[in-house]
């Protein structure tokens, strides 16, 4: 314990003062996030305390090493600094703050090396100061914009900031001049001595005014931090700490569908508390804009107004979710500004969805995922978004009008067009192909999908699996007309009755085949279906395979909420691994042209998904991948996931085209996807730019299934 | 108001080419998917928005079918109607457009309508005779292929298509109302909708509840009968021919041979 | 003895509908044709009908038929029917006249057929053609006795004059029921437009990405109107620009049924089928052999439709002025 060198407060009175003053800080800090802590008690359940080992490893990951932000490199290393000087000037302030009763801190107290890290960190947050500035006030990326808190939010904040280092370096300095170095400090060391000039009455006195004044900008700082975009400071290590560790792929499964009351989210409260701690928790960094396909093409979505939409929902409701009666209405102080004018009251008592939030943002997500990959906070754009949309599709029944038939058509056909689901199979007539009723024993389910059975761009990437299949001499079968549309394009659209009611119906089908892999193998239902239990039980679990990634997602990732698990590849892991095991031989460099690969959102940001593709790729062309600029899990969704497939893009850029550009700019002759939707969203954008002389679109399997007809040296030596 | 909607289910003819049973000449109806007529699924809408409109009226679903049919009128309810009437009886099978008009104002008139409305036609039978007949039975006008409907006192007003734009036609309540298809977009049912409709009044009626003798109606009160089923010639799955240079006349040749000209 | 067989003659702007004139003329080669014309302008256009096939004709020149709907007609008709008992009464289908239809087969428990596209006698017994989904065709008749009703299809039969033939003429002078006079037209709107809505137009003709270039659509607009229906376009040439999106036929984009549908250069893909193929007749003409088009077309050509078009164009006007 070192006692300053010189008392900053000159003797009890002042000590009493600042006494009060902190208690008083702390009293107002308390109040505001009190409230906040209690708005989130009120709202829904959600359990996020599983894996909770690797919880705490990430936490200290991405807070302490700010493994996110630092991704963007210069703004990241300057909040780097920012946040470790911001943790060590806390430390420094304690320290001060002890000196009012001529104390300090334990080891740190008076030890030289703390005092020089402090001020280096102090010197590395104004050079940081310095570059936020020039980002807000020069560069003024879009994404920065906030309307929530106004246009100087951001500059108060970088005003306190440099407020607390300006003021801890004065005092540093006139500390160091009163004590006639005494008080060594860096800062101290180089500027104390200019004021030598002054005489030790008016340094001390100096010194004293800056410690209060640093003291007091900090405490304010602290009142001022639960009602501004800096309340993330608190709120994001419990954000990551809460983080999703369940299957990106799932959306959350809504319970209890017969017996609810409400049906999604149509007020802020209805979302679950974590939900709403994503509010808190936004830096308001607008990264997810900068990545956001809709905003990319001028769409009225803007992911980050989604996420501080909601929060503004839950503010301007504050009152009436936490009652009248309550401490906070009582007390009248509300860790959310006030509406002053009529203006603000009828701008912001709108609803929340279709007012602060509109519909067509809602319904222009196509639930890629890019935001929350890039999110440096672990926000959960998309379930958000779906839990809104939830509401208006089942509690509303308010959706674009071309949703309609897509509803009725999964329904009562099973597929989403008007065909009926007989049909399903005839895409395979004459190849060749058993049905699971007629090869209950096959090894290898091959889910067709709706695109691959009934489009006809997509069915030759079904004949061009099939060719596969039968080259590795797989035993394979299709379900055919037992197969229905899995539920995916409803789900996402909002309607999570219609998806419930496919799921359910596939997981029957697939049970009886004996596919679950969480079934009891005791009872013959694993391995093989009932009628091929002579053979005898296999245990090994049989596998799905699927050549479309919308498929494969809610087959693996979001049925096990309805109890059916299954083992689910995706065609191109498949076909990786026929390669790898040698089941399939590939001419290596068969097809020479400049080719680019697509990474499709459902198996690339959402299952992680990025290399085996590329593995395929790589063999039949020895040239590589000309990858596009967004590649793996930057790339940029073609348009068509979240039931946007089926709705119309009547506003902006189109963005299938602009993907195709993007592709284009690599002078790729091909682009390569591996989902039936991309295929579709891009024959019609290359259609869109004219672009069809010079860019073709080919799914993985065609360009691997040509490659197997064509006779090379040396499969024909082989043969 | 006392307000009613005739509807009927069919197969789904959005999958199903209506198929003819050649032995008993009536429409197939196994093994296809039964569906709400979509036609009458947009005159549902425009009963329901107008019933909200005026406030204070029930809206009532009324169908003639096999107890199959409780299905599609489930799905009226879903969509908003209060409460539904099915009218099954075996004798009904093969009840043409006379017989079935009979029973539906038959239960109407028990009832004490206000205002009925039909779609203009059945999206699988397109006679379209149902409609005025019932008007017909109660003795009531009739205003039809409406693309829109107000209530202005006691009397109807519509917009009524015309092959030139439309006229405004008006008469008194109570009245028979067919809806012109497409002119209201179809309500898509909310999960509040679905599960209610679990809840609501449903009632069945037989013949002998309405008083009509089995043999005014059904196979034997039939007026038409169908003496043979026929394939149409020549419509052979797309016929394809290459151009050399008499395509153009070849597709007119096709036009005019099917009245296309 | 000839059946007798009555036609109710529609009167569009005091002239006989050609719908009625078709009927009529088919009436009179079944058997003896009768008309029944009402309004105010039944009385001329009762003595030009014999030109039509009509060896008699019932006319009551009153201005109630044309301000009130369907019941002054069902009236009048019902008790034609009491004196007399024709073998059928022949209608077109029109939207009046499918109201009269429907009521006058109650009121005078009679009997009905729609959508009939041929009729014939095979003694008494009248048999009634209707297609039926499509695929069949179907044979009725009335089998009980009295007059039935049959509705026509339009443009079944074609108008046949005899100049100079004329027709025996009763003016009906029977005072009309008050009370019958409920269903009131109170205005008549015409919508004034080049051609019919897509939505509307019984027929559609689309172009896609074949035509080439935008300039190419002309074409397809050209076609069109020759064959008095709308253009439409698939998704992928409203994306790149050449048309509005108004005139987008698929999934996305408009869902149409016209009578007749000619893709001109259009692939087929599913988005666009899902939106056309409830089509009644389906032309194709598509360069590709493969094209999916092809596999909904009732009829279809493989060639350039650059060079059909025109020319399928010229052809549709010389035929319908002949």
């Amino acid at each position: 314990m070192t006692p300053p060198v010189i008392s900053p407060t000159g003797g009890w009175v002042g000590s009493a003062i600042f006494v009060l003053v902190f208690i008083g800080a702390l009293i107002i800090f308390g109040i505001r996030a009190g409230r906040l802590v209690a708005l989130l008690a009120k709202a829904r359940p959600e359990d996020r305390t599983d894996h909770i080992d690797d919880r705490i490893g990430e936490f200290f990951l991405t807070v302490l090493g700010q493994q996110g932000v630092l991704r963007d490199p210069i703004p990241g290393l300057a909040h780097f600094f920012t946040f470790w000087g911001f943790v060590i000037i806390q430390f420094g302030l304690l320290n001060l703050m002890l000196g009012a009763f001529n104390a300090s801190l334990p080891v740190l107290g008076g030890n030289r090396a703390f005092s020089i890290v402090l001020d280096i960190f102090v010197i590395l947050v104004a050079v940081a100061l310095i570059v936020f500035a020039f980002r807000r006030a020069v560069v003024r990326p879009r994404q920065l914009s906030s309307f929530l808190h106004g246009p100087w939010d951001g500059f108060i904040i970088l005003g306190l900031i440099l407020l607390v280092i300006v003021t801890l370096s004065l005092l540093e300095g006139f500390e160091y001049a009163a004590s006639n170095g005494a008080a060594w400090t860096l800062i101290g060391s180089w500027i104390g001595p200019w004021f030598s000039g002054l005489g030790t009455r008016d340094t001390t006195i100096l010194y004293r005014f800056f410690w209060w004044a640093h003291v007091l900008t900090v405490l304010y700082f602290l009142t001022y931090l639960p009602r501004s975009k800096h309340l993330h400071l608190m709120a994001t290590p419990f954000n990551v700490f809460f983080r999703n560790y369940k299957a990106k792929g799932a959306l959350p499964l809504m319970e209890d569908l017969e017996e609810r009351e409400d049906y999604g989210v149509a007020k802020a409260e209805q979302f679950t508390w974590k939900q709403l701690l994503d509010g808190y928790a936004c830096t308001e960094c607008g990264r997810c804009n900068t990545v956001c396909p809709a905003t990319n093409t001028d769409k009225p979505l803007f992911p980050k107004e989604i996420v501080l939409g909601v929060k503004e929902a839950l503010f301007v409701r504050s009152a009436e979710i936490l009652g009248e009666n309550t401490l906070w209405a009582k007390l009248g102080v509300a860790g959310v500004p006030l509406d002053e004018t009529a203006k603000e009251k009828a701008a912001h008592h709108e609803p929340m969805v279709g007012g602060i939030i509109s519909n067509d943002a809602l319904w222009a997500c196509t639930t890629c995922r890019a935001c929350m990959e890039i999110c440096p906070v672990s926000i959960e754009h998309v379930p958000k978004i779906v839990d809104m949309r939830r509401h208006l599709v089942m509690e509303e029944s308010e959706f674009p009008t071309e949703v309609t038939p897509l509803f009725n058509n999964i329904e009562r056909n099973a597929n989403p067009w008007e065909i009926s689901n007989d049909k399903r199979a005839d895409w395979a007539e004459g190849l060749g192909v058993p049905l699971m009723a007629e090869n209950p024993a096959a090894e290898v389910l091959y889910w067709v999908g709706c695109m691959g059975s009934f489009d006809r761009r997509n069915q030759r990437v079904a004949t061009a699996v099939v060719k596969i299949l039968q080259a590795a001499h797989v035993n394979f079968a299709i379900l055919g007309p037992e197969e229905s549309c899995t539920g995916d394009p409803a789900r996402r659209i909002g309607n999570e009755y219609l998806w419930q009611m496919m799921a359910q119906q596939n997981i029957e089908t697939l049970n009886g085949y004996g596919f679950n892999t969480a079934v009891d193998s005791s009872n013959g239902q694993n391995g093989h279906a009932p009628g091929a239990s002579a053979e005898g039980p296999t245990l090994k679990p049989r596998t799905i395979i699927t050549a479309c990634p919308h498929c494969f997602n809610t087959i693996k990732n979001e049925y096990p909420q309805l109890g059916g698990n299954y083992e689910v590849m995706h065609h191109t892991v498949f076909i990786e691994q026929l390669l790898a095991d040698g089941k399939i031989k590939l001419p290596e460099g068969f097809d020479q042209r400049k080719l680019t690969y697509h990474d499709p959102c459902y198996i690339g940001r959402y299952n992680d998904i990025y290399e085996e593709p590329r593995r395929v790729l790589t063999v039949l062309n020895s040239n590589g991948i000309s990858e596009m600029a967004r590649n793996r899990n930057k790339s940029f969704c073609c348009g068509g996931g979240g039931g946007r497939a089926w709705m119309e893009e009547r506003t902006g850029k189109r963005i299938n085209q602009t993907r195709v550009n993007e592709a284009l700019s690599t002078g790729a002759e091909v682009l390569a996807a591996a989902c039936p939707f991309c295929i579709t969203m891009f024959d019609d954008g290359v259609k869109g730019v004219e672009a069809e002389e010079k860019l073709q679109v080919e799914d993985i399997s065609e360009i691997v299934a040509r490659a197997i007809e064509t006779p090379s040296p040396a499969t024909r030596l082989e043969a | 108001m006392k307000m009613y909607v005739c509807i009927k289910q069919i197969p789904d003819p959005n999958t199903v080419v209506s198929k003819l049973d050649p032995n008993t000449k009536r429409l197939v109806r196994s093994g296809v998917s039964l569906v709400l007529d979509p036609g009458d699924e947009s005159t549902i809408s425009a009963a329901i928005k107008l019933r909200d409109t005026i406030g204070n009226s029930e809206l009532t679903a009324i169908s003639m079918g096999p107890a199959s049919a409780q299905e599609a009128m489930r799905r009226s309810l879903a969509m908003g109607v209060d409460r539904a009437i099915l009218v099954t009886d075996p004798a009904l099978a093969g009840s043409d457009a006379l017989s079935t008009a009979r029973v539906l104002a038959a239960v109407l008139k028990k009832e004490g309508a206000d205002l009925i409305f039909c779609s203009t036609e059945s999206t699988d039978g397109y006679t379209g005779m149902v409609p005025g007949g019932i008007a017909e039975c109660l003795g009531i006008p009739q205003l039809t292929f409406a693309r829109e409907i107000n209530i202005e006192g006691q009397k109807a007003v519509i917009k009524r298509v015309t092959l030139t734009g439309y006229q405004t036609v008006e008469c008194p309540l109570p009245a028979v109302v067919t809806i012109a298809s497409g002119s209201f977009e179809a309500i898509y049912p909310t999960m509040k909708g679905i599960m209610g409709a679990k809840k609501k009044p449903f009632s069945q009626l037989n013949l002998a509840d309405l008083g009509i003798d089995a043999s005014e109606v059904g196979e034997a009160g039939a007026r038409e009968r169908v003496m043979t089923i026929g394939k149409v010639e020549a419509r052979a799955a797309g016929q394809v021919i290459k151009d050399e240079g008499n395509g153009a006349q070849a597709i007119a040749d096709f036009l005019q041979r099917y009245q296309l000209l | 003895m000839p059946n007798t067989i009555w036609v109710l003659v529609e009167l569009e702007d005091g002239k006989p509908a050609r719908s009625s004139l078709e009927v009529l003329s088919k009436a009179a080669q079944l058997g003896r044709a009768e008309a029944i014309v009402l309004g105010s302008a039944a009385a001329e256009v009762a003595s030009t009908l014999g030109e039509y096939g009509a060896e008699k004709v019932y006319a009551h020149a009153d201005a109630a038929y044309d301000d009130y709907l369907t019941l002054p007609a069902v009236d009048t008709v019902s008790q034609l029917l009491q004196q007399h008992q024709p073998a059928l009464l022949l209608l077109a289908t029109t939207y009046d006249l499918r109201d009269i239809a429907a009521r006058l087969d109650v009121r005078n428990n009679m009997g009905l057929i729609t959508d009939a596209t041929d009729l014939q006698f095979d003694g008494d017994t009248l048999l009634v053609t209707v297609p039926w989904g499509g695929e069949n065709v179907v044979t009725a008749t009335f089998p009980k006795s009295g007059t039935g009703i049959v509705l026509a299809r339009p443009k079944a039969f074609s108008v046949e004059r005899h100049e100079g033939k004329t027709a025996e003429v009763e003016m009906l002078n029977i005072p009309l029921n008050a009370e019958s006079q409920k269903i009131k037209i109170l205005e008549r709107i015409e919508v004034q437009s080049e051609g019919p809505a897509l939505e509307d137009a019984t027929v559609i003709v689309s172009g896609g990405r074949g035509l080439g270039k935008p300039e190419n659509f002309r074409l397809v607009e050209e076609l069109a109107t020759a064959l008095g229906g709308a253009a439409g376009a698939t998704r992928a040439i409203v994306d790149a620009g050449w048309v509005p999106y108004s005139y987008q036929v698929g999934q996305t984009g408009k869902t149409v049924k016209p009578t007749l549908y000619v893709a001109c250069g259009i692939s087929g893909a599913i988005q666009h089928l899902a939106g056309m193929k409830g089509s009644k007749y389906i032309v194709a003409i598509n360069r590709d052999e493969h094209a999916p088009i092809f596999s909904v077309a009732d009829f279809g050509v493989i060639g350039d439709v650059l060079t059909i078009l025109p020319q399928l164009t010229a052809e549709v006007k010389k035929r319908k002025a002949q």
